[in-house]
């Protein structure tokens, strides 16, 4: 009898979860929101799912509103910006028809979370933007785990994203190619997702981590760190000064690995005339990957931006010669993203040290002028893409 | 952490429904086909032969019935252990003290020749293959058929951390398991199973990212953190190891087999003796039985009594891993037992005194063993300077921002 009594316990158990996962699933759980703030990012452990971001954006669409999704890392999250945040300013000057959902998080690539959302609900709706601070040169996989949770292949086992025969086989490729110990971890991913498209285990646990408790313990939440995330307000420290007052406090050994941008991978040294140049190979894998991840039919609405870094940092951190490489990389991702139907910007070259708060995060008045950029292109966009509807109405 | 990956889960759920709902003699081969796969997954080929070439050696020469052959398998073993898990520790610890560019070339060579590591769970595999061929040359039975031998060295639950078998107790168990499981097995496997799991992912882990936080500021914290710091680290330890075998016992439990029990309470303990009677107890009744007895045990006097048991421990440290730190954890438990044991009569008036106290104030002795135990881990986890600076600062009250 015993026995009998906890089995059905169990699987009862496990039928309430399956039911309240998938009802999770379905809906918007965050209250005011704003961005996924450090307390609400993969780096304080709490994972946000592409069916709540999905549902986030459904929500919007509903309204009527044209939806501009924000993806990418810190840059794009506006990290530092503490209440003059450059969305909040974007969103201003797109005007009430349009609704800003900032979906970056710090550390975030640009091909991945908000941008498999929109992947999934892009192609039904023509009034739906993608607009991401993004590398140059740098395309990371769709499917490739953030901090462990790959977001890819929790749209596809759970039946979110279209069929798009050129990112599916991009996707089988670099799979092929990947080492013994990528594959048991793409293996892992996968069983997990699997598992995930019948118990919806993560819709729930996300849920209640925002509403009701945590259960994980992370240094920045250490106080209360079983407390829901929705009672952690969306402020940073203490605004920072602009990295201009303050220069002592960069790490200058990072700042030049980073702008430096893996110059090793995108150049290749003449051997006639010794300068360097860009690698054929490199760049046409490049072409390849991007062409692949961004499917053709969904390009008019995304909208790839490069932001400089610094110029003051730039300075002190580059030669001349690599200061022109820096800028070469950037000149031509911009050109190769256009090149393929993606709206571009390389957004920077005007901005002053004090918009920046270090190498690469803008202040408040660097966000406004980012936003600015980013509006006038929105509108752009808008324009060619409602005319192209109005085209398709007439045939 | 192989019994968290989602490939256990599914492959042994679907294992256990199997077993369940099979007739007993299917269920015989259905766990042996499952403790091949587990194996092979998680060790891959190049993990998997040495074991298997390993296994094959102790299972012919553990049915002989000449002592000679079955001291030749105990010495294979030993050696096929230290080839695999200490060869760049004594290369470039030890024979680098006397010749550092020839240990240098061998330790190159060895580079080429091993694995990136050792084959999954050797030293588990080691021992058990040690405790059957030292039983059989003491004139214990013989396991008859190859399937019971695979089966003793492949059970997939106590696979890859134990708690170490012993073939006497575990083929009985699992004839009978094979024959007879029943609904209350499983539900209090599975029961024992989900504390593992809460013991592990919900405890252990959430002290890990603790810990990894801490370690890194440890000069900045203050002194009371410090503490606290340490006591995290001794129940982190705990809940790790005890939660994962509560795993193993508990799938063991569902199948109807039985395993011995590896932890039992053991902050409770009075004493470091008391200590290792409830820690890792497969591990320490094995050194017992294969190490500290046949060297003599307390038999010979106080002196070699005493010297048996720092040997018995520093092996014990060692069989963790091929480190000085994990050696020098080994001979602090052989010293601290040796203290433990003897104290009483070299300390005089001053020894029974504290003994005295210890017998009344039961508490005393349990957090005097639990303060010494949780300094050890210091030993066990960090670098030696490391862990000598950590001690220091245990006792300062100065931080560095």
């Amino acid at each position: 009898m015993m026995p009998k009594m906890f089995f059905s316990g169990v699987l009862l158990g496990l039928i309430v979860c399956t039911a309240a996962g998938r009802y999770c699933a379905s809906r918007n759980p965050y209250e005011n929101f704003r961005r996924f703030h450090s307390s609400l990012s993969a780096e304080t452990f709490f994972f946000a799912t592409v069916s709540q971001m999905v549902a986030m954006i459904n929500e919007a669409l509903a309204q009527g509103k044209i939806v501009v999704v924000v993806g990418g890392n810190s840059i794009a999250e506006g990290r530092g910006q503490g209440k003059e945040l450059w969305t909040t300013d974007l969103q201003t000057r797109l005007g009430p028809s349009y609704k800003v959902l900032n979906l970056a998080q710090s550390g975030m690539p640009s091909f991945t979370g908000p941008y498999i959302a929109f992947l999934s609900l892009a192609l039904r709706h023509q009034d739906l933007y993608y607009v991401a601070v993004a590398q140059p040169l740098y395309a990371n996989g769709v499917e490739t785990p953030f901090v462990g949770y790959s977001y890819w292949w929790d749209a596809h086992y759970k039946g979110l994203l279209p069929y798009y025969r050129r990112l599916d086989e991009y996707i089988s490729e670099r799979i092929k190619v990947e080492t013994v110990a990528e594959k048991e971890i793409l293996e892992e991913c996968q069983i997990e997702e699997r598992l995930d498209s019948i118990f919806y285990f993560k819709d729930l646990w996300s849920t209640l981590a925002y509403k009701s408790f945590f259960t994980v313990w992370t240094k920045p939440t250490a106080n209360t760190f079983m407390a829901p995330r929705k009672i952690y307000p969306d402020e940073e420290p203490s605004p920072l000064e602009p990295v201009a007052h303050r220069f002592d406090d960069l790490n200058l050994e990072f700042e030049r690995r980073d702008a430096l941008r893996d110059f090793d991978t995108y150049f290749e040294t003449n051997t006639e005339t010794k300068k360097r140049q860009f690698s054929k190979q490199m760049l046409d894998w490049y072409k390849y990957s991007i062409d692949a991840t961004v499917p053709e039919q969904l390009r008019s609405q995304v909208l790839l931006i490069d932001v400089r870094k610094n110029p003051l940092v730039l300075s002190r951190i580059l030669n001349e010669e690599e200061f022109g490489l820096h800028e070469q990389v950037s000149e031509l991702s911009v050109k190769l993203w256009e090149g393929i139907g993606v709206s571009a910007l390389y957004v920077g070259k005007d901005f002053k040290p004090d918009d920046y708060l270090d190498g690469c995060h803008l202040t408040g008045p660097g966000g406004a002028k980012l936003s600015a950029a980013v509006a006038s292109k929105i509108f752009e966009m808008q324009q060619i893409n409602s005319q192209r509807k109005f085209r398709f109405i007439q045939r | 952490m192989i019994f968290s990956t989602y490939w256990f889960l599914c492959a042994s759920s679907i294992f256990l429904v199997l077993y369940a709902i099979s007739e007993p003699k299917l269920r015989v081969i259905l766990l042996l086909l499952f403790c091949v796969i587990f194996h092979t997954h998680f060790a891959g080929a190049a993990g998997v032969m040495p074991i298997v070439c390993l296994g094959a050696v102790t299972y012919v020469l553990a049915r002989s019935n000449d002592k000679r052959a079955q001291t030749l398998g105990i010495i294979l073993c030993c050696l096929a252990l230290t080839f695999y898990k200490y060869s760049h520790f004594i290369c470039r610890e030890l024979l680098g003290v006397f010749g550092k560019a020839q240990a240098q070339q061998l330790d190159a060579w060895l580079d080429k020749l091993l694995p990136a590591t050792a084959p999954l769970a050797i030293s588990f595999f080691v021992f058990e293959f040690v405790h059957y061929l030292w039983d059989r040359r003491h004139g214990k039975p013989v396991i008859e058929k190859p399937v019971d031998f695979i089966q003793f060295a492949l059970f997939f639950p106590s696979l890859v951390a134990g708690p170490i078998k012993r073939y006497e107790q575990f083929l009985p168990s699992l004839t009978i398991g094979t024959k007879c499981t029943s609904g209350l097995d499983f539900s209090q496997g599975l029961t024992q199973v989900a504390a593992g799991f809460f013991k592990k992912i919900v405890l252990a882990d959430n002290l890990t990212l603790y810990i990894n936080s801490a370690t890194q500021e440890f000069h900045a914290i203050s002194q009371h953190e410090r503490w606290i710091f340490l006591i995290a680290l001794s129940l982190r330890i705990y809940f790790d190891f005890s939660g994962y075998s509560d795993i193993a016992i508990g799938v063991a439990r569902m199948m109807g087999i039985n395993l011995p029990i590896n932890f039992n309470w053991p902050y409770t303990a009075r004493n470091i003796q008391d200590f290792w009677q409830r820690w890792h107890i497969s591990l320490s009744s094995w050194i017992r039985d294969y190490v500290y007895i046949p060297l003599g045990g307390s038999r010979r006097g106080t002196l070699r009594t005493v010297a048996n048991g720092v040997f018995a421990f520093a092996l014990c440290g060692l069989w963790h891993g091929a480190a000085w730190n994990f050696l020098c954890w080994g001979l602090y438990h052989g010293f601290g037992l040796a203290v433990a044991s003897n104290y009483r009569d070299f300390l005089g008036k001053l020894g029974r005194s504290v003994g005295w106290i210890f017998d009344r104030i039961p508490f005393a002795a349990r957090a005097t063993t639990f303060g010494f135990v949780s300094f050890g881990w210091l030993l066990f986890f960090y670098p030696l300077a490391q862990a000598f600076e950590m001690c220091k600062l245990l006792f300062s009250s100065t931080t560095v921002q």
